[in-house]
């Protein structure tokens, strides 16, 4: 492979800095590096000329629609469903929902987040990726080996062949194996929960509301999507999930419709329905010499307030920032900088990850003392305006030390 | 080059003391250890190589901005120790030589540079040597955290202001010699938070801009005004500012001939 295409013409590198993985927080990363005038290589097992199937909607934070937009990704506010308010409410099954309610929007003109599927996300990135003649593309492409060296990152490809940067960037997922090859283990914890999740037609109009109902502890959402489509996501314990998706399509949609107590009239399948486990996961260190982990490589919150990519994208956001730093001075892409990544992104996803953690747990619990001061609980959050502020603050991504490129553009 | 490898490290020379010298040899090894002794470099490190090089494009009409800023420059860095500051120098663009009185300094950036890839002319030895073997002068002389730990700063300053070219410029920072330099830059690095083996800075070895400025004059450069540099030890950065009682940085020229 030529050499010299690195921004310093170091003749030890082939780029700048190799990001494995062609998720969405890869893709950005691509772009976030080019656009700070780095050389990346991106690694993808993917194709990148078939388009992406993920039909699984997320909600983005205007701070993660403002690096998009930054980064020379246009039309995707356009194409994204605003979520206009969060409800959340607790309810027994075919009982009215209890009065005590969680409502965010009220008080907030701009929307709290703005839903698009996966595959519009990626389709726009991959888009402006190939008009970039300076992110090389590797694709598809497995990586089967890394090498951390003192002065060097090295992976090895599936076809044997090796590249080299000063740094390696792993965006390859919450099981990545490039974190596993750097030896940084994960404190993870189960909490006996999947979630299936499904999209559907529905026949009255959502609003752009969003809808958590937690019954007997297990939440129940409904997320709002373009063209009065919503994404349905059901989290249960493992067992009760596996015998959701063994349902007929017929049962399901008529489960789905008691949950909502009919509020959207009549519902239509137009996905097939798939399933995963709710877990917290957080690796130990962001950041070794050479190495750093991004999106969910680093960590996975349970998906409960849909935060998990707008966190990824902060990550995004903030190694650009000090990479940006790095290029300006001249200092070493994989060195002593990487620490100031691991400070600013470390305390984010803690917090982010303990806030899921509680309410999840908090949700859990089905009866007793507890359940009873929940209740009281969700009425004391929604009476506090202050405490509602800081929880909306935080879902649209604006809260804290916030890397340039989080910010409204001019 | 002009002087061997097997220099003996206890010369007599306006520029080496040795009691300094054996105390930065104990701390070689940790030059690259950013955990380690030379922990407040690394911090200042950011900040005082955007100093050099706006002070560098600025001097020479550069655009800072530029892919390589400083593409073709000639830069001496003197005291380079590990190479903290030549390494990310050379990234920017310049043809980088360090030198160094100290053998196993000169020995770890040589070391460190090959490893990240970069070439840089390390060397050991001192100034003087450089300036009596007549070497080529220099586009820019960096002379960084140094001269608070050489023998006769006016000579070492004369020394440094010959490797110098016709309009050329050298970019000095160092520590005042003030109460506040001592409470912080000492008592607070050394002995509170022990960012620094104690020992590092003696306070009778501090400089006032005044005397820097004085001896700039002397070698026939162009003093500005001295810049401050001041440390927020919680965020652990660096910012200008308008106090030079601690650490502060003074860019001289050399008229064009």
């Amino acid at each position: 492979m030529a050499k010299n295409i690195t921004s310093s013409d170091n003749i030890l590198y082939d780029y700048d800095i190799l990001i494995v993985g062609g998720g969405i927080t890869g893709l950005s990363m691509a772009l976030a590096a080019a656009h700070h005038g780095l050389r990346p290589a991106l690694i993808d097992k993917n194709d990148f000329s078939s388009p992406s199937q993920d039909g699984r909607a997320y909600a983005l934070s205007t701070a993660s629609l403002n690096l998009f937009i930054h980064l020379g990704v246009d039309g995707l506010t356009e194409l994204a469903e605003p979520m206009r308010d969060m409800r959340v409410e607790e309810a027994e099954r075919g009982q009215p929902t209890s009065p005590f309610k969680l409502e965010f929007g009220a008080s907030h003109d701009a929307p709290l987040a703005y839903m698009l599927e996966a595959k519009v996300i990626t389709a726009a990135l991959q888009g402006k990726i190939k008009t970039l003649s300076s992110i090389k593309i590797i694709a598809p492409a497995q990586a089967a080996s890394l090498k951390l060296a003192p002065g060097f990152a090295e992976v090895t490809l599936d076809n044997g062949h090796a590249l080299r940067a000063p740094l390696v960037v792993a965006a390859d997922g919450g099981t990545s194996r490039l974190r596993q090859w750097a030896g940084i283990g994960v404190r993870r914890e189960d909490y006996n929960q999947s979630v299936i999740v499904s999209n559907v037609q529905l026949e009255r109009p959502h609003h752009g509301i969003s809808r958590q109902i937690f019954y007997h502890g297990q939440p129940f959402a409904l997320l709002p999507m373009t063209g009065g489509r919503a994404q349905i996501p059901w989290f249960d314990t493992h067992d009760a999930v596996q015998a959701a998706k063994a349902l007929s399509s017929d049962d399901y949609i008529r489960e789905l419709a008691l949950r909502f107590h009919g509020d959207y009239g009549e519902i239509k399948p137009l996905s097939p329905r798939y399933s995963y486990p709710v877990a917290l996961q957080i690796a130990d260190i962001y950041a070794k010499p050479r190495f750093v982990l991004i999106g969910d490589a680093a960590h996975q919150i349970s998906p409960l307030i849909g935060q998990g990519l707008n966190l990824g994208l902060r990550d995004v956001a903030s190694l650009a920032a000090v990479l940006q730093g790095a290029k300006a001075a001249g200092q070493d892409f994989g060195g002593p900088i990487l620490n100031e990544y691991a400070a600013w992104r470390g305390l984010d996803s803690r917090m982010l990850g303990m806030t899921t953690d509680m309410l999840t747990k908090l949700y859990g619990i089905k009866r007793g003392p507890i359940a009873h001061l929940r209740r009281l609980g969700v009425g004391g959050v929604n009476k506090s305006a202050w405490l509602k502020k800081l929880l909306a603050l935080e879902a649209s991504g604006t809260m804290g030390d916030v890397p340039p490129l989080l910010q409204a553009p001019h | 080059m002009a002087y061997s490898e097997t220099q003996p490290e206890h010369i007599s020379s306006v520029s080496v003391d040795p009691a300094e010298m054996a105390s930065f040899s104990r701390m070689a090894e940790d030059w690259w250890n950013l955990e380690g002794m030379f922990k407040p470099l690394h911090i200042m490190n950011g900040f005082r190589i955007n100093f050099i090089k706006q002070s560098i494009c600025e001097h020479f009409g550069r655009d800072p901005e530029a892919e390589l800023p400083l593409k073709g420059l000639r830069i001496l860095d003197i005291g380079c120790g590990g190479g903290l500051l030549c390494e990310p120098i050379t990234r920017l663009g310049a043809k980088v030589t360090g030198v160094d009185a100290l053998e196993r300094n000169v020995k770890t950036a040589k070391t460190h540079a090959q490893t990240v890839g970069l070439d840089i002319d390390y060397r050991h030895g001192t100034i003087e040597q450089m300036r009596a073997a007549k070497e080529t002068a220099f586009d820019a002389v960096l002379n960084m955290e140094v001269i608070e730990h050489v023998a006769n700063p006016p000579d070492f300053i004369k020394d440094c202001a010959a490797m110098v070219k016709p309009g050329g410029l050298m970019i000095c920072s160092t520590i005042n010699r003030t109460m506040k330099a001592f409470l912080f830059a000492i008592v607070g690095a050394e002995y509170v938070l022990r960012w620094l083996p104690t020992g590092t800075h003696h306070y009778d070895k501090l400089v006032k801009p005044q005397e820097l400025s004085g001896w700039l004059s002397t070698a026939d450069l162009n003093p500005q005004p001295a810049e401050g540099m001041s440390l927020n030890p919680l965020t652990q950065t660096w910012k200008h500012s308008q106090d030079l009682s601690i650490n502060y940085v003074t860019v001289a020229t050399r008229p064009a001939a």
